[in-house]
């Protein structure tokens, strides 16, 4: 529990305050730990934010009086004595929600599976830079998020010379323009702790179960490794959270080569690798069609903490109440961690009490005329063809089918305007005998060329197709792009 | 006022028809009003998708005049008519309206909860029902009241309910043991505890000019958003002082009251208010149900009309529906619930958890 107070004139605040407004004085930050229940009531009346019922809520009061209201599933009575249990096992998930103060939910969330970092470790951060988005879009961490991480460590007694940031973004995109943009760079800027674009980095190949990996040397490198995922939905894999966050440690042609069939047991071969503790940022989330800026903000203000990447993102999945998806059955089946629920440790907030229906995603497509199909694409092609589609916002085109990537069942694709986008695609549609409309070479396709040729092809009716000049218009257009700038 | 309920009408068709009512009633026309002061909230999920309802009035009532949108939770009309009680204008139309019931009751729920503190309450699954429900028990081991003190309240309103014909309930019979029996909302607040959703406009016209009823004080007062941050949480700060200003206006106490329009969206809101107001001391409150005290044949009688209980919560609407009933009991224009001392009248208004309350007072000039 935080409160802020003034000084002065003993003022007390439950928002966060700078200064008070009184005596233009310094305020105190002062935290509390509820201690006594002095009220309770049971709720049977669901709402879209509290969808199983019954529910109760409790006031609990602290040693100076201040009042909370807690949600919980358990039954207590006015008077008992409060205290929130400890992990009791290893692989224990915190279920944590944010208040107005990110630090204090971010060092409840590791407290509670009683995670604390030794002041000689060297450790590397994680987060989500997939893309270049602003915060509040919930596609990259929170950049509050992993400056409250930062300060945990450093409070730890961690030197800021031993902690590390890293991520690669997806293939085609600055690392660093997207670090800047997502605010993450700024932060890492704030506590003197190094940025890493770890496309930049060395690469050495792990074998893990029937596969190989080019895994990033700075992954390696590290006493820990803190992943900090954003909770987020995702149309192809349900959703993307802990294990998806590992999907960029390798270099591109090790993404090229996990894409497509059995994509998701090598992510969970892959993390197998790698053994690490994981923040989940859900103080924004993301609902709907993600993991893009496509996706919606879903504002639950949680966070989660797990040694364990199974068991954390089945409880982000069992709190989206979502089916569980496949990568993390797997990722189970062979050993990395616990997908039962019924067997996952949670301390914290009750799962109950957090369950908020998520929307399913159905696509990334921005245009309803555009259907994607996604043959387990690797992130590189995925995103091009996304950040393509986005231009045909504005353009009425005819409805057609892009394909990328190549774990797909051929005898489920349309017969009539079918696209195929990207090598993998192609390569498919060739093995399957299957001619689409137009094919989209490159891996990924280059964009400006793409968006001259699938303009043609999509707002023309019928089975229009690209013929030699196109292919020549398209790469003057891209080229005269690059010299303008 | 229209008839509080569930009725599907456009937010258009009830503020007209309040309009009419009020202008017909202060035998005035509508070129004569100077500027307008409405309450409505912006709701996300009645389907109306109608922001600026202030300009929407323009449009209306085809007047260009000064038109000034007071949002308020459910003291919205209440405050939009102390605000135009301090607005230099000759004739002011004061009207409140709200299509809240048009969608699931989750929906509605969650329409209302987002009056509540964002992350302490909300997040949590403080709904008002639960925030009054935790009141209620504050002040139950406080001060001895029980849950058959708020049965009274509840089946008192609906007596009185039951001969309102604006009122959600009218005809409809309820006895106390079917609000002992009805099921847990929040406990302990059963489901005749908590008043009903209703949509509804209310209006009402003032004027510098003389009329047979005046508004002799009026009083506002705002306090923090959350119940936990205040001092006590079953003695609401924002009544107390939002009395205190509308007493020392009109010159009057709480013993010149004659009979009570109370803000009972929750039963043990009008107890705790009877103290409040100043008719009874702290913990006292009790006492007033029991002995009859606010029925309508005693000595103060507390919501005629049948309060929100009986009468339905329009959010928006429900502080001028106050105003309206005093008034017809002023004028003696009411049927089965006329009352026999009419001269002075309060009306208490409450947004929120006692998060802001206005009090009105009025008096009926003649004899």
């Amino acid at each position: 529990m935080i409160r802020w107070k003034c000084d002065t004139c003993n003022k007390v605040w439950i928002y966060p305050i700078k200064k008070c407004f009184y005596c233009k004085d310094k305020i105190t930050r002062i935290e509390s730990k509820p201690k006594k229940v002095i009220g309770i009531t049971k709720v049977v009346v669901p709402s879209p934010l509290h969808p199983i019922v019954p529910y109760n809520v409790m006031l609990l009061e602290d040693e100076f009086g201040n009042r909370l209201p807690r949600k919980t599933m358990k039954k207590f009575n006015v008077g008992d004595d409060f205290e929130e249990p400890v992990a009791q096992t290893a692989d224990a998930v915190s279920i944590v929600k944010v208040k107005y103060d990110v630090y204090d939910a971010v060092k409840n969330a590791f407290e509670l599976i009683n995670y604390a970092p030794g002041p000689d470790d060297k450790i590397l951060l994680k987060p989500n830079i997939e893309s270049a988005a602003y915060p509040y879009q919930s596609v990259t961490t929170n950049p509050k998020v992993l400056d409250a991480v930062i300060r945990f460590l450093i409070l730890h007694k961690v030197d800021n010379k031993n902690i590390t940031v890293a991520e690669q973004s997806i293939f085609g995109i600055d690392t660093t323009k997207a670090a800047a943009k997502s605010g993450i760079l700024k932060v890492c800027k704030k506590h003197e702790v190094s940025f890493v674009d770890l496309s930049k980095s060395e690469f050495q190949e792990v074998s893990s179960g029937d596969y190989k990996f080019n895994l990033s040397k700075e992954i390696l490198s590290n006493d820990q490794i803190i992943n900090l995922p954003v909770i987020k939905t995702h149309p192809t894999y349900g959703i993307s959270a802990a294990l998806m966050n590992m999907a960029r440690i390798v270099d591109v042609d090790t993404q090229k080569q996990m894409s497509g069939f059995d994509f998701e047991k090598k992510i969970a071969y892959l993390n197998k690798q790698i053994k690490y503790l994981t923040l989940s940022d859900g103080t924004i989330g993301m609902n709907y069609n993600g993991p893009f800026v496509t996706g919606e903000p879903a504002f639950l203000n949680i966070l989660f903490a797990s040694q364990d990447p199974v068991a954390i993102d089945t409880v982000f999945s069992e709190m989206a109440m979502f089916d569980l998806p496949d990568h993390i059955k797997i990722a189970n089946d062979i050993g990395l961690g616990e997908s039962d629920i019924k067997n996952i440790e949670i301390v914290g907030y009750e799962l109950d009490a957090v369950k908020v229906e998520l929307k399913v995603p159905t696509t990334v497509s921005p245009n309803r005329n555009l259907e994607i199909i996604d043959g387990n694409s690797w992130s590189g092609e995925y995103f091009a063809l996304y950040s393509l589609m986005g231009k045909f916002n504005n353009i009425a085109v005819k409805k057609a089918t892009v394909l990328v990537g190549d774990n797909i069942n051929a005898e489920n694709l349309p017969k009539e305007r079918l696209i195929a986008y990207g090598d993998s695609a192609i390569s498919k549609l060739e093995e399957s005998g299957i001619t689409p409309m137009a094919s989209i070479k490159g891996s990924p396709p280059e964009p400006v060329e793409s968006y001259v040729l699938l303009k043609k092809l999509l707002t023309n009716e019928g089975e229009a197709s690209i013929n030699i000049l196109d292919q020549a218009k398209s790469k003057i257009v891209s080229k005269l792009n690059k010299i303008g700038g | 006022m229209t008839n509080f309920g569930l009725e599907n009408r456009s937010t258009q068709d009830m503020a007209q028809d309040a309009v009419f009512q009020a202008l017909n009633d202060a035998d005035i026309d509508l070129s004569k009003i100077d500027a307008c002061v409405s309450s409505c909230m912006d709701l996300c999920n009645n389907g109306e998708r109608q922001r600026h309802s202030a300009s929407m009035l323009s449009s209306l009532l085809k007047k260009q005049i000064p038109i000034i949108r007071i949002p308020a939770g459910c003291a919205g009309s209440g405050h939009a008519l102390w605000h135009a009680l301090n607005l230099e204008y000759n004739n002011i139309l004061v009207l409140g309206f709200e299509k809240l019931v048009a969608n699931t009751t989750s929906q509605v729920t969650d329409e209302i909860i987002m009056g509540g503190e964002r992350i302490y309450e909300q997040s949590e699954g403080l709904t008002f029902p639960a925030q009054n429900a935790l009141v209620a028990q504050d002040y139950m081991s406080k001060y001895s009241a029980t849950m058959n003190d708020l049965a009274l309240i509840s089946s008192k309103n609906h007596e009185n309910g039951e001969h309102n014909e604006k009122a959600r309930f009218y005809k409809k019979k309820i006895t106390i043991e079917q609000i002992e029996q009805s099921p847990i909302i929040a406990s302990p607040l059963r489901l005749f505890d908590c008043c009903t959703n209703a949509n509804g406009a209310a209006a009402c016209i003032i004027s510098k000019d003389k009329s047979d009823i005046k508004i002799a004080g009026s009083g506002l007062f705002t306090d923090f958003l959350s119940p936990v941050e205040r001092e006590d949480m079953s003695t609401w700060t924002s009544t107390i002082e939002a009395a205190k200003q509308a007493y020392r206006k009109a010159n009057l106490t709480a013993q010149d009251i004659d009979f009570v329009e109370i803000h009972d969206a929750f039963t043990p809101i009008e107890l705790i208010s009877y103290e409040d107001l100043g008719f009874c001391k702290k913990g006292e409150g009790k006492n007033l149900i029991r002995d009859g005290t606010t029925k309508l044949d005693g000595s103060l009688p507390v919501n005629p009309c049948g309060g929100l209980k009986a009468k339905g919560h329009p959010l928006s609407a429900t502080g001028l529906a106050q105003i309206y009933e005093i008034i017809n009991q002023m004028r003696r224009e009411v049927n089965d619930r006329q009352l026999s001392k009419t001269k002075t009248a309060l009306a208490q208004n409450i947004g929120g958890a006692g998060s802001t309350v206005s009090v009105h007072i009025l008096r009926r000039t003649g004899g």
